[in-house]
């Protein structure tokens, strides 16, 4: 293999880890398929370290020894792009293209469609509506939930815009749903403020930290488990402060 | 029977569905999902309500369900576990007692405080121990599985 396209396929390779990574894989899967990249393109003694917010990597490619590492800032997390650059990697195993075609059909796996502002506003509304039934609200409250549900999504656009992170968003968001709780509440359009609360703020939980976190434990990646179980507890905490600091405001629930 | 077995396990299957179409899923895995979540919920209220087993023994229970569930269901599918184990053990999220713990400490109710922050705890801790649990099982099983069907190839 001569050396410039040793070089492309190499970062191309880091490229499909960093891909898998943001839209929410393992740090243990991330490891494993680019080093299965690797040794598929003949490299030999691949080193590969991932944390969820870093991935470094090294191994003999083409007759020199490369170096390269990639550092990811916020994930957005995409369980569908996963599953299809996992396929991605599965096919590059097996049938080892050129570096050009291996970079299409990363792009096309970058280019995943998501669901439409409309669809998005439908499935907001239905976790919200679906997890105040859980938590044993009525049929009122998970309209009512419904609907602030809608109004996350707005939320979670407006702290996009205002270039806020994760920790604001969630703090404006589950101030937001506590606001519209306790007001359609007052307004006797529901019966339980705390039920609404909780289903919205389950729009907000970091459930793919804490699951990932644990699974890394799991696989033995101390420090990226401790880092997804660590920023769970700080969002926790931040729906926490949004939620009832609005509730300490306007004088409790009922 | 409505109000205690069909809408939690109802309510915990679309649970897990919307979760899924809010990670972006599409396509048959959807359903894949909602049934997990079902699956998953359906046995913690067994485990509690007929077999009688404490909640976090229940909760522990569910988790390993779901989790194997998913690990089965990612070979079939060829699809990472991750997708499955998210979407199926949602509904095992102690969101709503860990908003009343931190409720509780915000407001300086020290009774809510640490009733329901144990009882998070012990929840997060069993849904933990649930995943770890079938995770181990699942891989001792495929590697004596893996072991013993290269074992009848070799001997034919």
């Amino acid at each position: 293999m001569e050396a410039r396209e040793a070089e492309a396929i190499f970062q191309t390779i880091l490229d499909v880890g960093v891909t898998m990574l943001k839209s929410g894989g393992e740090v243990y899967r991330v490891e494993d398929t680019i080093c299965r990249l690797i040794r598929a393109y003949g490299g030999e003694n691949p080193h590969v370290f991932a944390i969820p917010s870093h991935i470094v990597a090294t191994a003999e490619m083409g007759g020199r020894e490369m170096t390269s590492s990639r550092r990811l800032m916020a994930p957005c997390i995409n369980l569908e792009m996963l599953d299809r650059v996992n396929d991605l990697a599965r096919h590059v195993c097996r049938e080892t293209p050129d570096a050009k075609t291996m970079r299409a059909r990363l792009e096309a796996v970058e280019a995943t469609p998501t669901y439409t502002l409309w669809q998005k506003m439908f499935i907001y509304a239905l976790v919200a509506f679906s997890f105040t039934l859980f938590f044993g609200g009525n049929l009122a409250d998970a309209i009512a939930s419904a609907l602030i549900g809608v109004v996350m999504l707005f939320c979670a656009r407006l702290s996009h815009t205002l270039r806020g992170n994760t920790l604001f968003n969630d703090i404006l968001s589950a101030a937001v749903a506590a606001a519209l709780a306790v007001t359609s509440v007052r307004l006797g359009l529901a019966a339980d403020a705390d039920k609404i609360i909780i289903g919205n703020v389950m729009l907000l939980i970091p459930g793919v930290e804490l699951v990932n976190g644990m699974r890394d434990f799991i696989a033995g990646d101390i420090q990226a488990g401790l880092m997804h179980v660590a920023e769970a507890l700080f969002l926790a905490i931040g729906i926490a402060v949004g939620a009832a600091g609005v509730l300490t405001i306007l004088g409790g629930v009922a | 029977m409505m109000k205690e077995w069909l809408l939690p396990i109802v309510s915990a299957a679309l649970g897990s569905l919307s979760f899924a179409m809010f990670f972006g899923v599409r396509s048959r895995k959807l359903w894949l999902s909602l049934l997990g979540g079902a699956l998953n919920w359906g046995l913690y209220l067994l485990a509690m309500k007929k077999i009688g087993l404490p909640a976090t023994m229940a909760y522990a229970l569910g988790a390993a369900a779901g989790t194997l569930y998913a690990e089965i269901l990612a070979r079939i599918v060829k699809t990472p576990v991750t997708v499955f184990v998210i979407t199926s053990v949602i509904p095992m999220v102690p969101g709503g007692s860990l908003y009343y713990t931190m409720l509780g400490l915000l407001q300086g109710d020290k009774a809510t405080f640490v009733d329901r922050g144990l009882y998070t705890l012990s929840a997060a801790g069993a849904m933990a121990l649930g995943i770890f649990a079938a995770t181990m099982l699942f891989r001792l099983l495929f590697t004596v599985g893996r072991a013993v069907c290269s074992a009848v190839r070799r001997a034919h």
